[in-house]
């Protein structure tokens, strides 16, 4: 099968699969057809569940220093 | 003393002269509440305006008024602008006003409205050059205040709604002399790094001086020359600032924000989930539809396969071989039965067994036996066969009738 990395955003990723989703209730695909299509929802529907289970993001802080330079810490609120 | 006596017309023009030409009075600002406002429908406004302690009659002309912002109201403080003059008519003078704000917003309101008007021709606001919110933003810039309640909300919604999503915040004042500079700077901070996709900047509540920095014309074209998209989060819902008519996206609220920054990811993974079993089920579905077919189109292939005929014809073959085989039992069964039984007869038919019984047997020299006297002539010879064995006979004579002793030697 093709093993290509899906380069979608979200949105577009989860649209396919909703149309994937709709061909195959549909039912007029040959069996090689509706396997390679079954596929494919099971790979976007993964992508899309890891776009939204990665590890928490972090919140950080930038800091300038007197050279101008910048720096980022963890945010900790109220400081 | 003996002065002229003046008309009523004559005073009234020459101190509605001396009113005109006094360089105070001729452009003034005041400030008071409204009273007595009356629209007449000519489109002119006439009321008062007092404070504690005076009233001074106002006209405003219908020219005038259509530049107002807001309905004149009783009891409204306001700052107008215009000139002292004398109505010659009724002897009275009056303020002729030619612009009009609510108070406490006065120039700022006036240089925001001029601002809003110059950045509107210009093209700033125009819906054509908004960029479109990413949806699901992986890494977003926040310029505030890293102290109050606006970070804190932004942050909070966003990690309730996303907890993937990365915020970077970058700590600017919102307010004072220097604080459209510092979110000029964050903003275009932002802009240069890479992995940003999107940006918030905003404040909490407050008056419109304490709002002012997100009016600056320099924040507005910041925000309008950056690559990134960028939601303005300024106050309360009622607040309206520049920075909203020239961002993407306009938050009424520093919360509101965080909403529309980030989708609900619970909502997504609902969505996900209801679409996954779908696909499951009618995959499934699909494939057992598929193989009761075929498991259908087996037995038909079965039922009628030449292998079935085969089959048949084998069985038949077996039946006929057993047939064949017993056919061939009873033929020979069959054929024991009758030779035996012609044996018997056989034995039956012999002489030998009439022998037995006292009979003999006559039988001539050529092994004919004699069946009748003319047979044998006189002085034959011929054996006599008995049971037991042969006698040598000899005819002597004949004696023709049978019922008589036949004498035979």
């Amino acid at each position: 099968m093709n093993d290509k990395k899906i380069n979608k955003t979200f949105e577009e990723a989860i649209e396919e699969l909703e149309k994937i989703v709709e061909k195959l209730e549909e039912g007029n695909l040959n069996l090689n057809d509706s396997l390679t299509t079954f596929e494919r929802g099971i790979k976007l529907y993964k992508y899309c569940n890891s776009l939204l289970n990665d590890t928490e993001g972090k919140v950080k802080l930038i800091l300038e220093k007197m050279n101008g330079e910048i720096d980022e810490k963890e945010f900790e609120g109220d400081e | 003393m003996n002065i002229k006596p003046l008309k009523v017309s004559e005073i009234n023009r020459y101190i509605k002269k001396l009113l005109n030409n006094d360089p105070v009075l001729y452009n003034i600002s005041v400030e008071g509440e409204i009273s007595n406002f009356k629209h007449h429908y000519s489109g002119h406004m006439y009321f008062s305006l007092k404070d504690k302690n005076s009233r001074i009659k106002c006209v405003m002309f219908s020219n005038d008024c259509s530049g107002l912002k807001f309905t004149p109201e009783d009891g409204m403080s306001v700052i107008v602008k215009g000139y002292i003059s004398v109505y010659e008519r009724n002897g009275q003078y009056q303020l002729y006003v030619k612009e009009m704000v609510t108070k406490g917003v006065g120039e700022l309101y006036i240089e925001f409205e001029r601002l809003k008007e110059k950045l509107k021709k210009e093209g700033l606001f125009d819906e054509s050059r908004k960029k479109p919110i990413p949806y699901i933003p992986k890494k977003i810039g926040v310029v505030t205040s890293s102290k109050g309640a606006a970070i804190k909300d932004i942050i909070t919604v966003i990690k309730r709604r996303l907890p993937t999503a990365e915020i970077v915040v970058y700590p600017a004042l919102v307010q004072g002399e220097r604080a459209h500079i510092e979110i000029c700077k964050g903003l275009k901070y932002f802009n240069s790094r890479n992995d940003i996709d999107l940006i918030i900047t905003g404040r909490g509540g407050g008056s419109i001086e304490e709002l002012w920095a997100f009016n600056e014309e320099d924040v507005a074209r910041t925000i309008y020359e950056l690559e990134i998209p960028v939601i303005s989060a300024v106050g309360h819902e009622t607040d309206f600032t520049i920075a909203d008519f020239v961002a993407d996206l306009r938050a009424p609220t520093p919360s509101a924000a965080g909403e529309l920054a980030v989708p609900n990811a619970n909502d997504l993974k609902k969505r996900l989930d209801e679409l996954s079993s779908r696909l499951i089920f009618c995959y499934d579905r699909y494939i057992n539809e598929k193989s009761a077919l075929v498991e259908k189109l087996n037995e038909n292939l079965i039922y009628f396969s030449p292998v079935k005929l085969v089959n048949e014809n084998r069985q038949r073959l077996d039946y006929l071989a057993k047939d064949l085989i017993n056919a061939y039992k009873k033929f020979k069964d069959n054929s024991r039965k009758k030779v035996d039984k012609l044996g018997s007869n056989l034995n039956v038919l012999s002489p030998l067994s009439v022998l037995s019984r006292g009979y003999s047997l006559a039988v001539k020299n050529n092994g004919k036996i004699v069946k009748s006297v003319k047979d044998l002539n006189n002085g034959d010879k011929f054996d006599l066969i008995l049971s037991d064995g042969r006698i040598k006979a000899k005819k002597i004579c004949l004696k023709a009738d049978l019922k008589g002793d036949g004498i035979y030697e």
